[in-house]
């Protein structure tokens, strides 16, 4: 039988499943590249806008923002490749650390242009659902495929055009649950002065005029506070949908089904053998001459 | 290397051999098992490998160079962006990002 692609709703609810599941050490290595990213970008979105003297300083201050980048992107490559782990069963390779540089390598080579060239597929709008799911395929692109940056460039594209209309499905919900959190975090930020006016008595500039919310860094700390909350989840099912694609191929999803029967065959055998009626037919027949 | 010199010589590694030729790079002398040809030569084994070892290692440092250059690329490719909205930024009256241009005059 043909196997097709999951349904993208389905896939939702396998990140989501697998995210929950995954130790604190893999969703520790996701905020440890972003979240320093995401606070320089404030402060350098803050600095630009509001100090008169940012000219100055709009170069050095850009390159520490792409030196971060690229830390944020590694790390990011890192938590992914730990997910694929966690979703195949697989044990840490032995060479994890050196291939991690290799992987780390080809994301600090292709990663960046991303940031012109996802602006521009956006705008012609056809080719961004590709565009996007090549630079999420990537990330999971397994460490033999990271050899070379032609080969990662392969396996990537290979497993990004295929199942276009789950592609869009998924984009779709994606940036609804994007939109959902964004007003979430924006109504609570909002919130959080009247509250303080309200249970203790402290006066904000929030509270005396609405309209000093209008400014553009509110805006930023809530679309980053709206990254930091979604986009592990962006990473996890695109890691899914790379993960089913391949297998169509490698079987791999199926030699992953078959570790967690075998786990739960050795405990349905165990629970057997630790019944007491069991148990003692099993010592009995072990040992005759007891009786 | 003669043919007729290469029939009284003995294989390098098979004594009891007699030598089909002499690797040009070593000058030793070797029976038809002991060599091979390559880029048009004929060549004894040991003399093979040093030769793709050092392309290998050519190879190797070349593509090195290359990633070292492809990173750096990567870099500047970020700073050139974040520059751009760094200048992009600079250049929006600061009454639009505190909001005052949205307050009635």
């Amino acid at each position: 039988m043909k196997r097709r692609e999951k349904n993208p709703i389905e896939l939702y609810e396998e990140a989501v499943y697998l995210l929950r599941r995954a130790p604190a050490s893999v969703i520790a290595a996701y905020y440890a590249g972003s979240a320093p990213f995401v606070l320089a970008f404030l402060f350098f979105w803050a600095d630009m806008s509001q100090n008169s003297f940012a000219f100055d300083h709009c170069a050095p201050a850009s390159l520490g923002l792409a030196l971060l980048y690229c830390w944020m992107i590694y790390w990011q490559a890192i938590f992914v490749r730990q997910l694929r782990s966690e979703l195949s069963g697989a044990p840490r390779p032995a060479r994890f650390w050196s291939e991690s540089w290799r992987l780390g390598f080809v994301q600090f080579a292709l990663q960046p242009t991303k940031l012109f060239l996802l602006p521009v597929t956006a705008l012609i709008v056809l080719p961004f659902a590709g565009a996007y799911a090549f630079y999420q395929a990537l990330m999971a692109v397994p460490g033999h495929d990271c050899e070379s940056l032609r080969q990662a460039i392969r396996a990537a594209r290979k497993q990004s055009a295929k199942w276009q209309q789950q592609n869009w499905i998924m984009l779709a919900i994606l940036a609804m649950l994007n939109v959902l959190a964004f007003l979430n975090i924006g109504a609570m930020i909002l919130i959080v002065p009247y509250l303080l006016k309200m249970l203790l008595g402290v006066e904000t500039v929030f509270t005396r005029s609405g309209l000093a919310t209008l400014n553009t860094t509110f805006v930023v700390v809530t679309a980053g506070l709206t990254y930091l909350a979604i986009n592990p989840l962006a990473k996890a099912v695109y890691l899914l949908r790379y993960f089913y694609s391949e297998s169509m191929e490698t079987g791999e999803d199926l030699r992953a089904e078959l570790k967690v029967a075998q786990t739960f065959l050795a405990v349905l055998f165990l629970i057997f053998l630790a019944t007491p009626t069991n148990a003692n037919r099993i010592f009995t027949a072990a040992s005759p001459t007891l009786h | 290397m003669t043919i007729p010199n290469a029939i009284h010589q003995r294989c390098f590694y098979h004594e009891f051999r007699e030598a089909a030729c002499r690797c040009p790079i070593c000058r030793r002398y070797f029976c038809r098992e002991c060599v091979t040809e390559h880029d048009d030569r004929v060549l004894c084994v040991e003399c093979l490998k040093t030769i793709v070892a050092g392309q290998a290692a050519r190879l190797g440092g070349a593509r090195r160079v290359l990633r070292a250059l492809l990173t750096v690329a990567g870099v500047l490719t970020a700073w050139l962006f974040f520059y751009t909205i760094g200048r992009t930024l600079l250049l929006i009256p600061s009454a639009v990002h505190d909001g005052t241009v949205w307050e009635s005059k």
